[in-house]
């Protein structure tokens, strides 16, 4: 890159945050997928005005731009496969507004979604989404990817609990989209940018609803010593009319990961457990706690175990919450799907998922979003295996297409980024694929933003 | 000869790592730096990078393997289990063999092996910590507990206070010891943890207590105490840290707290004296010792002890591990006054901690900060809580 | 635009009987101004090659539900064709089981909650007029009702939809999971943008099991500032209400006398219902409250009540109807603001307020002449207040130097560039939304 480049961004940000090194690029050439791909230079701002003159910069000279927050993605979409620069956010991190009798937040987008919460804790307030990765995983990123969490299935995602956004523009212009009112009038741009993946604009500040922490919680494990069971538990919980804060399920190959880790109390012998979690008034907790055990047990449930104390619950949910982390115990890498289908479809969607595991010899461990049907199949691979990555990959896209098959979607909260770009044919059409376009060129008229990212090339065909 | 064998055995420990990035939030100094390069999983990938031929060996490498703090927490904390510590001491040795180590630390380097402290000073100084004390203290005459003062108790006049308190402490209780004076070297842990070997100390340092037949061989430093226990060779003597020894006396009754710990307060406090102790990532993390200290601080009459938000094997490191300090004192220092105000954040009126750097460089950042927080050892909050002799 | 030539050119698309043309269109009238054309296609196919037709032809085309949000957006620039979306009523999904409904844009919203209610679950969409409304309608006006407050507006409860554009093409975009994230999320496009992008011809909407119970509680107050003590406490609690609006004067029959009433309707199981009612009471009497009471939902007056607050901004006569929005803590200001108006007589007013959305309704009577100037003065307010506000309703000679929508802001060039694409010949209820896109 361009020696007088490089040094207006210094004059930017100062020199000590901008990085050119060999090593500094690397660093910022992965995230938590299996992809790479190395910027030409990292950049870190510290308030909007910076991102706006960097915009405006990369935008004079053509150059890509990269967002990035914690780099916990799960697509490959904060890594620069056609180099450019790299805009972290990690230095981003003010607090604007903790505006509690308005129920909003404004914070910036390089916060931690655990910061926020802890922040909040006090007041008595929470923001709902609650991604895994949330003690790394900043606004920004959530905002980018439309995180879900555990939660989601009562609450809602992201997009759900975002009013406003403060975003700067390819050209280095910043506009404020939505706020603290609801419905600001026009089309909804908030909606658009959430879970466009850093390809739209940058995120810089964040105005985010907040609720009320409920009055009573109650953490029930459910033990099952098959999965078809507890998928099948999970579908009539639902259909119930029951609808848990949390409906979480892990199967063993995974408790046996996160026990290890963790000791969280894991029945490791058990085929399946769900982890359903009910919040809200304590009047009836007991009774669809009652009913829920029902269920469970009409599944042919082993046990039905309720939480005793606020430490259980924190071992349980700090479980759950590294069971990704963990899985280098079993294989060095994994290739995780999160397609999402109907819930009715879970116990076939996941005999299909074990059954092409077994036929590419490759370990699937499941932890997932059961409630939401957002499965997390996770292939366990060695890297360093000859060929083991094809196969991977051609097991990964064998799963994206049963859960179209099956009614549902390729991605339900990790995003398209790279990895799921292949896949995009598979649930939109070429029209629909051209419609997305055109908001690109809305937005991002000279493609710099993330590019490469999301949006297949007009020629890209579904892999075989 | 690039050496690169020496970081090969570590490859599928490292390939363990899934990037998940979990280690950001556990790092001190990511927490203070915010860039990839200060945390584990960054420094995972240049090794990797390295092995695969994808990066060569500059000295950018070596400052960003050796900034770190040694602390562990990326390994307490990471879910997939990897050994950290393995791979980043693997990595040290291997900068080292290759002559890659940052200049602060050859020049460490060469103080020790020359002067046997890391001070660079003559070694007969070990002495100054006891010379303005109107007390005799016993040394180089046999005795049952050898105390091994470290290097940074014995020649930093800002920490004299801790062994000071802490021989008090030992003749109230009747306890016989001796000291080594100039016969004791460096532990050699500053050299171990640049990856260098430090034999011809151990033995030196071994040798030297055996001479005095001792059964017992005492610290109040937790990096001596560490290097003792896990690194040296076994020996004749037990090691044993001076808050262990402390916990014990208290409990068999021959040390007697008599009132609450006189220490300056707040105009308005009221209450008991809220205490709140700092695990040394040495003593804690790396050693296992969490409750002797606590028990000490328990035992003392008119104390309430607090944790802070982070505590026992999570406790956050003060900025004063590993080489950071000697690489970037002010990121040291940074670090040091976040967890400083963890301990603001607990509203404790005094900050106790079992380690003279962690006293160091918390005490220094109370005083950079304008904290009116004392800072003291476990030794001293005891010597304050007990009757003066007759 | 000659209406035979149009007729021609639109019989290559729909058969005679989908066409009406003359008096008939009058129907169709928005702002005053008539349609030449009113079509009736059958499916998303013919409503694909009339908008196809349409662009060529530089025809301007006004997407029809019922109307019952039809007059909210500025004059069109250009209106030659209706587009009357009544006959996609097909049911196409009921997925009991998933809790999911994909179903035409023309169903009335009510045909479908009387679907689903068979199976005790609840489609949570209660906009104003919802007997007439159509499920396209209400999601292309993203419009609301009181329970917005527990299950969010159309935004929150579309998954999916398909949607005709004026290329021609039908697209299907989102899906039929709650959760989806493939690619941009371009249902929230086509949510609340009256009918400008794209024409809406299917939705798939998530559900909700039926509650247990639902009832409504009725709190009176005398006096505005207690009333809105009494719902910043409700709002600052654990409670859990479904809705809560604030209405004023005599509006709930056989009452007593008070000033003003908050209802508010609770959802759930028996004891968690008579828990909140009990809750509701205590904060009530704090607040200096003169009455409370509770209604179930299916007695008739439960009936009154939720209609009185689901219709009020429909059903009411004055001419200005004014959505505000501001921030939920500043309704109470917002509410005692507007009332000057009524105070320096330029207006007699009639407010609804949904405090936890940060909603005020206002309904005034007043000289016509006034009508624009109280219009923008509360579109000043609200905006001084961090917030917005929509005229819904005002005689069409005011639109004429009003944006219904208030000023653009920073983001309108991004809007403008939006519609540049997906209606590049500018066909889509041409000049109606803000910035008269
Ligand atoms: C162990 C583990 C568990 C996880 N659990 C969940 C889970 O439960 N739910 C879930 O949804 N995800 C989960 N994830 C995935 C990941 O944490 C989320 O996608 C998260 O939202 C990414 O945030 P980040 O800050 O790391 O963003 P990054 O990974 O840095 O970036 C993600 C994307 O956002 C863009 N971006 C980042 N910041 C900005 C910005 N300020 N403006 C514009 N674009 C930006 C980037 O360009 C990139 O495309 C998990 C990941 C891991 C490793």
């Amino acid at each position: 890159m361009d020696e007088s480049i490089i040094r207006t961004l210094q004059e930017i940000v100062g020199p000590e945050h901008v990085l050119t090194d060999p090593e500094d690029l690397l660093l910022y050439a992965y995230d938590a997928s299996i992809h790479a791909g190395r910027p030409d230079v990292v950049v870190f701002p510290e308030s909007t005005e910076q991102v706006s003159r960097v915009m405006a910069l990369a935008h004079a000279h053509h150059i890509p731009v990269i967002p990035r927050g914690g780099g916990t993605n799960l697509s490959g979409g904060s890594v620069a496969p056609q180099g450019g620069i790299v805009l972290t956010l990690s230095r981003m991190t003010k607090v604007r507004e903790i505006d509690i009798p308005n129920q909003r937040a404004v914070v910036e987008a390089g916060l931690y979604n655990l910061t926020l919460q802890e922040i909040l804790a006090p007041y008595g307030y929470l923001y709902a989404p609650d991604p895994a990765s949330q003690k790394v995983s900043t606004l920004g990123g959530n905002v980018a990817e439309n995180a879900g969490g555990p939660h989601c299935l009562k609450y809602g995602v992201t997009t759900n609990h975002v009013l406003g956004l403060e975003v700067v523009l390819y050209d280095g212009r910043v506009v404020q989209l939505g706020g603290k009112a609801f419905d600001t009038p026009g089309y909804d741009l908030v909606g658009l940018l959430v879970g466009s993946e850093g390809t739209l604009g940058v995120v810089t500040a964040v105005t985010v609803r907040l609720l009320h922490v409920p009055e009573a919680i109650k953490t029930l494990l459910a033990i099952f010593d098959d999965l078809d069971g507890a998928s099948q538990a999970v579908s009539d919980i639902i259909a119930a009319g029951i609808v848990p804060a949390t409906l979480e399920m892990m199967d063993q190959l995974m408790m046996r990961a996160v026990e290890e880790a963790t000791h969280a109390g894991y029945p490791t012998d058990a085929e399946a457990v769900l982890i359903i979690e009910l919040d809200g008034l304590k009047d009836d907790m007991e009774e669809i706690a009652d009913r829920i055990a029902q269920i469970c047990q009409r599944n042919r449930a082993r046990a039905v175990q309720v939480a005793r104390t606020a430490e259980e619950r924190d071992k349980l949910w700090a479980g759950r919450r590294g069971a990704f982390g963990a899985t280098g115990r079993i294989k060095p890498a994994y290739l995780v799907n999160d397609g999402t289908v109907p819930r009715t479809a879970l116990p076939q969607v996941l005999r299909q998922v074990r059954e092409i595991g077994q036929r590419y010899g490759l370990p699937i461990g499941n932890v997932f979003h059961a409630g939401d049907g957002n499965l997390h199949p996770l292939i366990l691979f060695d890297p360093r295996e000859e060929g083991i990555l094809e196969l991977v990959e051609r097991a990964g896209a064998e799963i994206m297409r049963i859960c179209v098959e099956a009614g549902g979607t390729i991605t339900g909260e990790h995003g398209i980024g790279l990895e799921k770009i292949h896949g995009m044919p598979l649930i939109a059409s070429p029209a629909a694929i051209q419609n997305m376009r055109w908001v690109k060129e809305a937005f991002d008229p000279v493609g710099l933003l993330n590019p490469g990212k999301v949006l297949p090339q007009t020629s890209e065909g579904v892999p075989a | 000869m690039d050496f690169k064998e020496l970081l090969a055995p570590y490859m599928d420990e490292m390939l363990r790592c899934t990037r998940c990035g979990f280690c950001q939030a556990a790092c001190p100094t990511y927490d203070a730096l915010r860039m990839e390069s200060a945390v584990a999983r960054g420094k995972i990938q240049l090794l990797l990078s390295v092995l695969n031929g994808r990066l060569d060996l500059s000295p950018k490498l070596s400052y960003y393997v050796y900034r770190c703090l040694d602390c562990r927490l990326c390994q307490q904390t990471c879910l997939s289990g990897v050994h950290t510590d393995e791979i980043f001491e693997g990595a040290r040795r291997w900068l080292a063999h290759v002559g890659a180590l940052p200049a602060p630390l050859q020049a460490l380097e060469q103080r020790v092996f020359a002067s046997h402290n890391i001070a660079g000073e003559d070694n007969a100084h070990r002495t100054l910590w006891r010379e303005n004390m109107n007390l005799e203290v016993p040394a180089g005459q046999p005795a049952e507990v050898v105390f091994f003062i470290g290097c940074v108790a014995s020649l930093y006049p800002m920490v004299y206070s801790i062994p000071q308190a802490f021989v008090q402490v030992l003749q109230r209780a009747g306890v016989s010891f001796s000291a080594l004076d100039g016969e004791e070297w460096c532990c050699g842990y500053p050299l171990i943890s640049a990856g260098r070997d430090a034999g011809p100390l151990m033995e030196h340092n071994i040798a030297a207590v055996e001479r005095l037949g001792a059964r017992w061989l005492v610290t109040t430093c937790p990096s001596c105490y560490h290097t003792w226990k896990t690194i040296y060779p076994p020996t004749s003597f037990q090691v044993m840290h001076a808050t262990e020894l402390l916990a014990a006396l208290i409990e068999e009754g021959r040390i007697r707290p008599a009132h609450p710990p006189t220490v300056r307060r707040a105009g308005d406090a009221a209450g008991p004296l809220r205490v709140t102790y700092h695990d040394p990532c040495d003593l804690g993390r790396k050693s296992g010792v969490y409750d002797a200290p606590r028990r000490v601080i328990t035992a003392l009459p008119g104390v309430e002890l607090v944790e802070m938000s982070t505590h026992h094997a999570l406790a956050t490191c003060c900025g004063g591990g590993g080489n950071l300090e000697s690489i970037d004192p002010e990121l040291s220092a940074q670090i040091a006054g976040r967890r400083l105000a963890q301990a603001q954040r607990a509203k404790a009126e005094v900050l106790v901690t079992a380690c003279q750097q962690c006293q160091r460089t918390l005490g220094m950042a109370a005083r950079r900060q304008r904290v009116r927080m004392p800072v003291m050892d476990v030794a001293e909050l005891l010597l304050s809580a007990m009757e003066e002799p007759a | 635009m000659n209406p035979e030539e149009m007729l021609t050119k639109v019989g290559r698309v729909l058969s005679p009987h989908q066409v009406i043309t003359s008096d008939l269109c009058s129907a169709c009238e928005v702002d005053g101004k008539r349609p030449a054309i009113v079509a009736r296609p059958q499916d998303a196919g013919e409503v694909g090659e009339l908008l196809a037709l349409c662009s060529h032809e530089g025809w301007g085309v006004i997407p029809w539900g019922s109307g019952t949000q039809i007059g909210i957006g500025n004059i069109p620039r250009r209106y030659d064709a209706a587009l009357d979306l009544g006959a996609l009523d097909e049911i196409v999904d009921y997925d009991a089981a998933n809790l999911t409904l994909t179903a035409g844009a023309g169903c009335t919203l009510r045909s479908l909650q009387e679907l689903v209610e068979g199976k005790r679950q609840l489609l949570p969409l209660d906009p104003p007029a919802a007997e007439r409304a159509t499920l396209g309608g209400v999601v292309a006006a993203n419009a609301f009702g009181p329970s917005r407050l527990r299950y969010g507006a159309a935004r929150d409860i579309v998954l999916g939809l398909q949607v005709a554009l004026t290329s021609g093409e039908v697209i299907d975009v989102g899906g039929k999971t709650v959760k989806n994230v493939a690619g941009y999320d371009l249902t929230k496009a086509f949510v609340g943008s009256y009918g400008t992008l794209g024409v809406i011809t299917r939705v798939t909407c998530r559900l909700f099991p039926m509650p247990p119970e639902r009832r409504w509680v009725l709190v009176g107050f005398d006096r505005a500032g207690d009333a809105f003590d009494f719902v910043q406490k409700v709002l600052d609690s654990v409670l859990l209400p479904t809705s809560l609006d604030l209405v004023q004067g005599r509006v709930v029959p056989n009452r007593s006398d008070v000033s003003l009433w908050g209802i508010i309707s609770l959802e759930g199981t028996h004891e968690v219902i008579q828990r909140q009612y009990r809750d509701l009471g205590t904060m009530a009497g704090g607040a200096h409250a003169r009455h409370v009471e509770q209604l179930a939902d299916e007695e008739p007056e439960g009936q009154q009540v939720r209609r009185l607050v689901q219709d009020m901004p429909a059903v009411s006569p004055e001419p200005l109807v004014v959505r505000l929005y501001v921030p939920i803590s500043a309704v109470g200001s917002l509410w005692s603001a507007v009332q000057h108006l009524e105070a320096e007589g330029q207006a007699s007013l009639n407010l609804l307020a949904r405090p936890g959305l940060g909603v005020l309704y206002l309904m005034a009577q007043a000289r016509d002449a006034h009508l624009s100037t109280i219009a923008s003065t509360l579109q000043a307010l609200a905006g001084e207040m961090g917030g917005h506000a929509i005229i819904e309703r005002i005689p069409p000679e005011h639109k004429v130097h009003l944006d219904v929508w208030g000023t653009p802001r920073s983001d309108w060039p991004l809007m403008q560039a939006l519609k540049a694409r997906f209606d590049p010949a500018g066909i889509l209820s041409p000049g109606r939304f803000i910035g008269r896109l």
